[in-house]
């Protein structure tokens, strides 16, 4: 009778992993475990790096279908951080992010395609008022369950983005027009 | 970093153009004035808009083709305008057209040439107070807009902030065309008000660049070529102020307003600039005034934006000093 029991509770309890995991879950991103660098040459002579420190986002995954995935990420260019006051309020102005006027960056995507490597997550960028269609490749890291129990699923990102694209072309070519961005991130699944 | 070629597109070619405009419309005096500032102020826009796109072409796309597609752009912005700053020089178009037609409705109601000079038109109160209304809701429409995607307009601000945004610095722009079209005399002192207006509009420029904003400071420099163009109109006509008081307003009032919501310019800098251009507006010197009447009513609007450009400068350059590694401040390196 016992034996019976613990078949039974087992079974239960594998249907219900299974059920957790099978099909598209929805996962909210995870800003302490999200970051956002970025890059960009000074002058030709170095790269200084920054990144911003509060995103926010959620997301829809499936591993055996990414096809069907969606994401949705927004950054707080508020929080853009430098290491350098001076040069962060100087970023935060109108000459560059002018975040008083434009206080988020958001991505939508529209539509996602998959190999087998990795995804490209095609959608609407918008950054300093304005709104283009970009592609940009996401790595699927890995899932699982965290320390206290919560299911997590992680993914990174590494692209180049023009900021003269998106009107915000102060100071080129002295500080430069590519920006390259690496983005990782990490969701922890709805209950 | 201000390159030659910055100068030549915000300074020398709008005053080109600005003049030829002003020169074309001779026939109507004080149209003349207000076309030409208006002509430099749309052209330093489009030109210095051009030269950001001109920069970030590839060295083998920078041919005539090349230029061509920059100035399209740039064309493209100036009527598909984005932040803030870009809608300016639509806004000043407006207040054109609003003066135009204060022109036409004074012209209707049948004063004659008398009336062509100033181009409000005939001064009665009811007139005037209508003018003044009109105008006021321009500018609070302009300043929703120019704040319309802006953190002032969310729920971070409670209503009656949100409501003080708007209304305080359309107050304030209003209040400056206003009293510009107040002036009640005909013998302006073109060159002491001149001058005053450059030095006033040079330390609103200093102002701006030292309160974080490069780009602001920029635009503003674009309207040093106003008094130029009004100088060329001194022989025309006598009145100087009133043509032009609505595109200050919007050309170097405005970006003073933007800088304090958008940049770091504070609140105490805003007043003085605000002060200075009121005053400018209201004393402009005149003619038949002693020579010492006439030195004070240029030097006093001077006074409060020169005192707040001083200060705001030499503690931009004692800050730059205090840092340690000002190799990391973007000021010192560009």
């Amino acid at each position: 009778m016992l034996l019976k029991n613990s078949v039974v509770s087992l079974c239960i309890a594998v249907c219900g992993l299974l059920a957790q995991n099978a099909g598209a879950a929805n996962y909210t991103v995870d800003g302490s475990h999200t970051s956002v660098i970025f890059g960009v040459s000074h002058l030709g002579y170095s790269f200084t790096y920054g990144r911003f420190n509060k995103v926010e986002g959620s997301f829809v995954f499936d591993k055996n279908d990414p096809n069907a995935s969606t994401f949705e990420v927004t950054f707080h260019t508020t929080s853009v951080d430098t290491n350098d006051e001076k040069r962060d309020e100087h970023l935060k102005s109108p000459d560059f992010f002018d975040v008083r006027q434009f206080p988020k960056i958001t991505f939508k995507t529209t539509q996602v395609s998959s190999t087998a490597n990795e995804m490209q997550l095609t959608g609407n960028l918008t950054m300093h008022g304005v709104t283009k269609q970009v592609t940009i490749p996401l790595k699927y890291l890995g899932e699982g369950k965290g320390p206290y129990g919560n299911y997590r699923c992680g993914f990174s990102s590494r692209f180049t983005l023009k900021r003269s694209d998106f009107e915000m072309k102060g100071m080129i070519p002295h500080i430069g027009d590519n920006i390259s961005i690496l983005f990782s991130f990490e969701g922890i699944q709805n209950k | 970093m201000i390159t030659p070629l910055d100068i030549v597109a915000i300074f020398i070619t709008p005053l080109l153009l600005g003049l030829a405009a002003a020169w074309c419309f001779r026939s109507v005096a004080s149209l003349g004035a207000a076309v030409g500032t208006w002509v430099a102020l749309v052209s330093c826009y489009l030109f210095r808009w051009t030269l950001a796109d001109w920069t970030i072409l590839e060295t083998d796309a920078k041919s005539a083709g090349g230029l061509v597609v920059c100035l399209k752009s740039a064309f493209g912005q100036l009527v598909s305008p984005s932040t803030a700053l870009e809608w300016l020089p639509l806004a000043a178009t407006g207040v054109l057209i609003f003066d135009v037609i204060g022109l036409f409705v004074a012209r209707r109601r049948g004063d004659g040439n008398q009336q062509e000079r100033e181009l409000l038109g005939r001064r009665s109160t009811v007139f005037l107070v209508a003018s003044l209304a009109a105008f006021s809701a321009l500018c609070v429409g302009l300043m929703a807009r120019l704040l319309w995607t802006s953190i002032y307009l969310t729920d971070s601000y409670s209503t009656w902030q949100q409501t003080a945004y708007l209304i305080v610095p359309a107050i304030a722009l209003a209040s400056i065309w206003w009293f510009g079209k107040l002036r009640r005399d005909n013998s302006d002192d073109s060159t002491l008000g001149l001058i005053a207006l450059a030095v006033v509009t040079l330390s609103i420029c200093v102002l701006l660049g030292t309160s974080g904003t490069i780009q602001y400071a920029l635009f503003t420099g674009g309207a040093m070529t106003f008094p130029f163009i009004l100088l060329l109109h001194r022989r025309s006509q006598s009145e100087l102020a009133r043509p032009v008081a609505g595109i200050v307003a919007v050309a170097i009032g405005t970006p003073v307003a933007l800088g304090y919501f958008f940049a770091e310019l504070t609140w105490v800098n805003g007043l003085a600039a605000y002060a200075s251009l009121v005053m400018l507006m209201l004393m402009w010197p005149t003619r038949d005034a002693s020579p010492t009447r006439r030195w004070v009513r240029a030097l006093l609007p001077m006074l409060p934006v020169v005192v707040a450009a001083a200060n705001s400068a030499v503690g931009m350059m004692n800050e730059i000093e205090m840092v340690p590694e000002a190799g990391s401040n973007p000021y010192i390196n560009l």
